[in-house]
C-alpha cells in the first residue's frame, strides 16, 4: 500500500473529520507503522492448538479416517442418537433419494443386520403417529454422526444417566 | 399426615407430569421436595447453541447433568434437536474447564509477558481495577472498551450496557454478534424503523416456497431444517430453492438448486424486482397504501481504515447511511438495467433457475418465505442485500402474513434477545434506542435514575475498530466476554494480536474454557456456563426463553453477571464521571458504580425468596437480591408500550418461551399486520409503525464488487463458514468426544479439479495464503461440500487451524459487519 | 448395605391402541401403577427394590407393541427403614440444590 504524498494528508484529515460531525469517536487514520508486540512463547494453554503459539503455525494433523467396523457403540443416555459405525461416503440422502432407509426401516434392517430407526421417529410434529417415518426425520445425518479415528484433544468428565444407573446397580 | 413413602411418591410423579405438561392428578398432590443425591431431576432449558433456540429438558443428579433430550413441548423443536443439541449434557464438563482466575506474573506481580498463574478473585479483582482505573484518570472512559456477545443471557447484557455507558461512560461496548447480524440490524432499521422480523417460524408450515439466500439451514438451523423438509416432503406443490457460492448439504432438498458468483446475489435480487415490474405483478395497493421509496447512497466503500486507497477512492465512504427520497417511476427505472441477461451474465446462473426463482416471488399465488443468514450479512454490502431482499417481498406485498414471510435468521442463541434487543452495540441502548438522539439518552438515564447528560452522545468502537484501536493504543483496558474474538475476527495477525499483546493494553477474558482468546489476555476469568446459572435468551424468532440454575459451576468459577456486578464495587462515581456532572447532582457523588447501577432500589427490589422453591441462584445469594429479576424489570420498561412489549418475569419460568410484543398476556406472532399485531390500527390492513409515516421502505441500491477478487497472484476465492457438527469456535463441540471425532479438524475444501491443476491430492498438507497471513490446512476434495472451480471453503471451527490469519476485514460501510465469505488467497503444497 | 426401596416415574408415549396393554402390564407387575394418562402418554410411578426391577419394568414396557417410548424422569432410593417416617408440614419450603 503505497503512502500519500504528506502534504495531502493535512487536507484529508481536516476533511474526514469535518464530514464527521460529533456522531463517531475519532479514529486516527494511520496505524502505527510496526506496533510493539508482547508475546510469550512458553505457556500455550489452548490444548486445541496442541502447543503452538498463536502467531506460528504447525504441520496439521493427519486427515482422519471414519470408523467403518458396523459394530453398535453404546450410547449415555436414552434419547441420545447413535453414531453411524460405519462409513457413509457417496450415501445419496437427498429429496430423490433415501439410501439409509434401504436398511434402516423396520421392514428391512432383519435383512441387512441394522438396526432399525426407533419408533419415536414415526411421530409427526404435532405428535400423531404415522406407519411410514416422519418426513420431519428424513434427514438422518443432521443427529447421526459418524465417528472418526482422531483422538480428542481435551477429554470430557461427563457421566450420563446409564453410567450412574449401572453404578447403583454394581452396589 | 404424610410419610416419607407418600412424601416421594408424589415427588415422582409431580417431576414428570412437570416434565410431560400433564396436569398432576388430586391423589398425587404436589408437594416440596428436598432433592437426594439419587434424585433425578427434569427441568426446561433453552439449547446453548444457535439462534433457532431449541426447547431442551436437563436431567440434573447429584450437582450434575445426565442426560438432556428434545423437549416435546417445545414449539420451536416439539422434540426433535441436531447433533449438538444431542450432546449438551457434556458441554460443560471438558476436564480443562477454567476454575481459578489466571494472571500472567512474573517475580510475583502482573507482567505482560509472564506465565498464566493462578490467583484469587480478589487480586484478580484488585489488578483489573488498577489498571482500569490506570486508563480512566489518563483518558477516561474512552480507553475503556468491552467485547460482549449474544451469548450472554438478557439481564447479562443489560447489566454490561448499564456498567460501560452509565458506570465507565464508555460506548466502546459491542458484541460479536457484529460479526453475523449487524446488516440484519441495519436492514431492518432502514426499511422498517424498528428490528427484528415480523413473521415467526409458524411460517414454515404455511409456505408454498422457501428461499434459501446463501444461508445452509441443513447445517446451520438443522431444526427449522427438519421444518422445511417436513413441509417440502409433505406437499408436492412446495418448491425449495436454494443460493449459495457452492453446493452444499441444503441442496440436497433443492427444486432450484442455484450457484451463483460471489456478490452477485444483489444483482439477482434487483433482477427479480425488475421481473415483479416488467410482468406487471407489483401488488399495486399494498404499493399505495404502505410504501415509500428511497435511492441510497453508491459507492460506499468498504469499512476499510481510512486512509486504505479503497476507501479514499469510494466516493461515499464518508456518508454509507445517504439517501434520498423517490418515487415508484424512479425504482422502476433504476432496476430496468437488472434483465435475465444481465444476471444472468454477471452471476453465472442459468437463465431457467433465475426465472424459476423470480417467479416465486412474482406470482401472487405462491406464499413465499426468504431465509438468510451470514451469506447476507457477512457482506460488503450487507445491509443492502437485507434491503434488497425486503423490497421483493414489498413489492408484491408477500410480507407479515402466514408463509409470506422475509426472515432473517439469527446465528447465535441470543443475538436477538441481548445484543440487539438490549442494545449491547456501540451506537445502541435498550428498545432499538440509540445514544445519539438526546431524547433517547434523557429516557435511559431517567429509567436509569441516573444525572441528565451521563451518557456519552457518540458511537463508540464497533469490535472491528476495537481491534484496530487496540493496536493503535487508543484502548487501554478491555474485557471480552463470552466470545472468542482473536478466533472470530478477520485479519488476525495484522489487526487481531498485535492490539492484545500492545504493552500499553490490559486485556481481561471471561470464558469457561482456555480458548486462543484467553491465550492472548493478561488475565483470565473463569466462567459459569448455561444452566450453571440462572439465564434467559432471546431466539431468531422474537420467543424470548428462561432457565434456571440447575448445578453449580465448578471451582471458583463465577456467572459474567456476578463478575460485572462485583467488580463495578470497585468503582465510585468521582472516579468515573466528569467533576462538573457531579457537582450538578452532588446526591450521586462518593457512590459506587455498584450503587448506583444495581442498588438503585429498581434492580435491588426483589428477594432471593423469591426464586422458584427447588432451585438455586447463586447470584441472588451473594448479593442478597434477586437481581436477574430486578434487571429484567427495569430493563422491560424500555420496551412496553413501545412495541417491544416483553411479559412479567415469572411468566417466563412457566411458559416454553414467549414471543414479544407480549400485550395484555397474548404473544404476536405477526408484527405490523392488523389483527395479529395489537399495535396495528384496525382499518389499516398493515402498519410499519417503526416509521414514522407507518410506511415500508423500498431501497433503490446497485450491484457493487467485492472489496477483494481474485486476480494472478492471488487466484481463488476464501468463503469461511461452519459444519454441523461445530458450534462457531468450537469451544465447546471440540471438547465433546463424539462431535470431535466427528469433525476433528478443519480442512480445505477445493473442486478436485483445481486441486489437481495445483498438483494436490485428498489429504495433502497446504498453505492457504492471502495478502494478510496464511495458515496450514489439508486438502478436502470430496465431502458434503462441493465447491465449484475458483473457490475453497474454511470452516473457522478449529483453533488449530486459524483461518482468519488470511480474512480481509472489510465491512459493510454501514452495518460495520465484516465480509467473511468473500477474499482472494492462493493454495499451495506446504 | 441397607435395605432400599426405589421410587421411580416414567413417562410412556403410546399409540391409543396401546392403553390396554400398558394397563394390564401395570396391574400384573408388582409395585407399578398409572399415575396419569392424556391421550398417547402415561406416567407410570415404579417402586420396587433395587434399579433392576426399576429398568426390568421399563424393558418390558418399551417392548409392548404400540408404545413408542419410556422416558425415565425421576428415580430415588430411600432406606426401607425410614419410608414410614412422618413428614412436618411445609417443611423444606425453597431447597437449595
Amino acid at each position: 500500500m503505497r503512502l500519500l504524498p504528506r502534504a495531502l494528508l493535512p487536507l484529508i484529515a481536516a476533511a474526514s473529520l469535518a464530514a464527521c460531525g460529533s456522531k463517531h469517536e475519532d479514529t486516527p487514520h494511520k496505524a502505527p507503522d510496526a506496533p510493539v508486540v508482547i508475546t510469550n512463547a512458553g505457556q500455550q494453554i489452548d490444548a486445541i492448538r496442541r502447543g503452538v503459539p498463536i502467531d506460528k503455525e504447525a504441520s496439521p494433523l493427519p486427515m482422519a479416517r471414519v470408523e467403518n467396523f458396523d459394530r453398535v457403540r453404546p450410547v449415555n443416555y436414552e434419547m441420545q442418537p447413535p453414531t453411524i459405525p460405519h462409513a457413509i461416503d457417496n450415501y445419496q440422502l437427498t429429496v430423490n433419494t433415501n439410501r439409509c432407509m434401504l436398511c434402516h426401516t423396520r421392514s428391512n434392517a432383519k435383512k441387512f443386520q441394522a438396526p432399525p430407526v426407533s419408533d419415536a421417529h414415526y411421530l409427526t410434529r404435532d405428535g400423531k403417529v404415522l406407519e411410514q417415518i416422519s418426513s420431519r426425520r428424513y434427514f438422518c445425518v443432521q443427529c447421526h454422526v459418524v465417528q472418526t479415528d482422531a483422538e480428542p484433544l481435551v477429554a470430557n468428565r461427563f457421566e450420563g444417566l446409564n453410567t450412574t444407573l449401572a453404578k447403583e446397580e454394581k452396589r | 399426615m404424610t410419610t416419607r413413602r407418600d412424601f416421594i411418591r408424589a415427588s415422582a410423579v409431580g417431576a414428570a407430569a412437570s416434565a410431560a405438561g400433564i396436569a398432576v392428578p388430586a391423589s398425587f398432590a404436589e408437594t416440596a421436595t428436598t432433592a437426594a443425591p439419587t434424585d433425578v431431576k427434569w427441568s426446561k432449558a433453552p439449547c446453548r447453541f444457535c439462534g433457532t433456540g431449541c426447547g431442551v429438558q436437563v436431567a440434573v443428579q447429584d450437582n450434575r447433568v445426565v442426560a438432556t433430550h428434545g423437549d416435546a413441548d417445545a414449539e420451536v423443536n416439539r422434540g426433535l434437536n441436531c447433533v449438538k443439541g444431542y450432546f449438551l449434557s457434556k458441554i460443560m464438563y471438558g476436564t480443562d474447564r477454567l476454575t481459578t482466575p489466571l494472571l500472567r506474573k512474573k517475580d510475583g506481580q502482573f507482567s505482560k509477558d509472564g506465565d498464566f498463574e493462578p490467583v484469587s478473585w480478589d487480586e484478580a479483582f484488585d489488578v483489573m481495577a488498577a489498571q482500569f482505573k490506570r486508563v480512566l484518570k489518563a483518558k477516561g472512559g474512552t480507553g475503556i472498551g468491552m467485547a460482549g456477545s449474544g451469548q450472554w443471557t438478557v439481564w447479562e447484557g443489560y447489566a454490561a450496557n448499564k456498567l460501560m455507558k452509565a458506570g465507565f461512560r464508555s460506548n466502546h461496548i459491542d458484541p460479536n454478534a457484529r460479526h453475523c447480524m449487524a446488516s440484519a440490524v441495519t436492514g431492518f432499521m432502514r426499511t422498517f424503523g424498528m428490528d427484528e422480523p415480523m413473521g415467526c417460524y409458524d411460517d414454515f408450515e404455511a409456505a408454498d416456497a422457501f428461499v434459501l439466500w446463501g444461508s445452509n439451514m441443513a447445517e446451520m438451523h438443522p431444526i427449522l431444517w427438519t421444518r422445511v423438509t417436513d413441509r417440502r416432503l409433505s406437499h408436492d406443490h412446495v418448491k425449495v430453492a436454494v443460493l449459495s457460492t457452492f453446493e452444499h448439504r441444503s441442496f440436497d432438498l433443492a427444486d432450484i438448486p442455484i450457484i451463483f458468483k460471489p456478490q452477485t446475489d444483489l444483482a439477482i435480487l434487483n433482477y427479480i424486482a425488475n421481473h415483479i415490474i416488467q410482468t406487471g405483478r407489483v401488488n399495486e395497493d399494498f404499493v399505495r397504501k404502505h410504501v415509500s421509496f428511497k435511492r441510497g447512497n453508491d459507492d460506499i466503500g468498504y469499512g476499510l481504515r481510512p486512509d486504505n486507497p479503497l476507501e479514499l477512492k469510494a466516493k461515499n465512504s464518508k456518508d454509507p447511511t445517504g439517501s434520498t427520497p423517490i418515487d415508484f417511476d424512479a425504482f422502476k427505472a433504476f432496476v430496468e438495467p437488472y434483465t435475465l441477461d444481465y444476471a444472468a451474465d454477471l452471476s453465472g446462473v442459468e437463465k431457467g433457475f433465475l426465472k424459476h426463482l423470480a417467479e416465486l416471488y412474482a406470482d401472487p399465488k405462491v406464499k413465499v418465505m426468504s431465509l438468510w443468514t451470514m451469506g447476507f450479512n457477512q457482506h460488503t454490502r450487507g445491509t443492502w442485500a437485507n434491503n434488497m431482499v425486503y423490497n421483493i417481498h414489498l413489492l408484491t406485498g408477500k410480507i407479515a402474513t402466514p408463509g409470506n414471510s422475509p426472515f432473517s435468521l439469527t446465528g447465535q442463541p441470543s443475538a436477538c434477545g441481548t445484543a440487539r434487543e438490549v442494545g449491547t452495540f456501540s451506537h445502541r441502548l435498550p428498545a432499538d434506542l440509540v445514544v445519539t438522539d438526546p431524547e433517547h439518552r434523557k429516557h435511559a438515564e431517567e429509567i436509569w435514575k441516573l444525572p441528565d447528560g451521563l451518557i456519552v452522545d457518540k458511537v463508540g468502537y464497533h469490535i472491528v475498530e476495537q481491534n484496530r484501536m487496540l493496536k493503535d493504543g487508543k484502548l487501554n483496558a478491555y474485557w471480552v466476554m463470552a466470545n472468542n474474538n482473536m478466533q472470530a475476527g478477520a485479519n488476525l495477525g495484522n489487526e487481531g494480536y498485535p492490539g492484545y499483546r500492545n504493552p500499553d493494553n490490559f486485556i481481561v477474558v471471561s470464558d469457561p474454557y482456555p480458548t486462543v482468546t484467553a491465550q492472548a489476555a493478561d488475565l483470565i476469568l473463569p466462567t459459569a456456563m448455561w444452566v450453571e446459572k440462572e439465564g434467559a435468551y432471546g431466539n431468531a424468532e422474537r420467543r424470548t426463553q428462561f432457565w434456571h440454575q440447575l448445578v453449580k459451576a465448578p471451582g471458583e468459577a463465577r456467572s459474567d453477571l456476578w463478575q460485572l456486578m462485583e467488580f463495578s464495587k470497585r468503582f465510585t462515581t468521582d472516579e468515573c464521571w466528569p467533576a462538573d456532572l457531579l457537582d450538578a447532582n452532588p446526591a450521586y457523588k462518593g457512590k459506587t458504580l455498584f450503587e448506583v447501577l444495581y442498588r438503585n432500589g429498581k434492580v435491588d427490589r426483589f428477594a432471593p425468596g423469591e426464586v422458584e422453591a427447588g432451585y438455586a441462584n447463586d447470584e441472588a445469594a451473594a448479593f442478597g437480591f434477586y437481581p436477574q429479576k430486578g434487571l429484567f424489570e427495569e430493563y422491560a420498561e424500555f420496551g412496553r408500550g413501545h412495541g417491544h412489549d416483553l411479559a412479567p418475569f415469572d411468566d417466563y419460568h412457566k411458559a416454553r418461551g414467549i414471543r414479544w410484543p407480549v400485550v395484555n398476556g397474548k404473544e404476536t406472532r405477526w408484527r405490523y399486520r392488523e389483527g395479529a399485531d395489537p399495535y396495528v390500527k384496525p382499518g389499516t390492513g398493515w402498519q410499519f409503525y417503526g416509521n414514522k409515516d407507518g410506511r415500508a421502505v423500498i431501497w433503490a441500491l446497485p450491484y457493487e464488487p467485492p472489496a477483494e477478487s481474485p486476480d494472478a497472484d492471488y487466484d481463488l476465492w476464501l468463503a469461511t463458514g461452519r459444519v454441523l457438527e461445530h458450534w462457531h469456535s468450537g469451544s465447546m463441540t471440540m471438547r465433546v468426544p463424539e462431535l470431535y471425532k466427528a469433525f476433528p479438524s478443519a480442512v480445505v475444501f477445493m473442486n478436485p479439479d483445481d486441486a489437481k491443476a495445483r498438483g494436490l491430492k485428498r489429504g495433502d498438507e497446504v498453505k492457504v495464503i492471502s495478502r494478510r497471513g496464511e495458515m496450514r490446512s489439508r486438502v478436502e476434495t470430496r465431502g458434503r461440500n462441493r465447491v465449484p472451480p475458483g473457490l475453497v471453503f474454511v470452516p473457522w471451527f478449529d483453533a488449530a487451524q486459524l483461518i482468519n490469519k488470511t480474512t480481509l476485514d472489510a465491512t459493510c460501510p454501514i452495518s460495520k459487519q465484516t465480509d467473511f465469505k468473500k477474499c482472494a488467497v492462493k493454495v499451495v503444497m506446504a | 448395605m441397607d435395605d432400599e426401596v426405589h421410587i421411580a416415574s416414567f413417562i410412556v408415549h403410546h399409540r391409543p391402541d396401546a392403553l390396554a396393554a400398558i394397563e394390564h402390564l401395570a396391574a400384573t407387575t408388582p409395585g407399578a401403577e398409572i399415575a396419569a394418562r392424556e391421550p398417547g402418554r402415561a406416567i407410570l410411578l415404579h417402586e420396587g427394590g433395587g434399579t433392576r426391577e426399576l429398568l426390568a419394568c421399563m424393558d418390558a414396557v418399551q417392548a409392548l407393541t404400540g408404545v413408542v417410548g419410556v422416558s425415565l424422569v425421576y428415580h430415588h432410593a430411600e432406606p426401607r427403614s425410614a419410608l414410614g417416617d412422618i413428614v412436618p408440614p411445609s417443611a423444606e419450603q425453597g431447597s437449595r440444590l
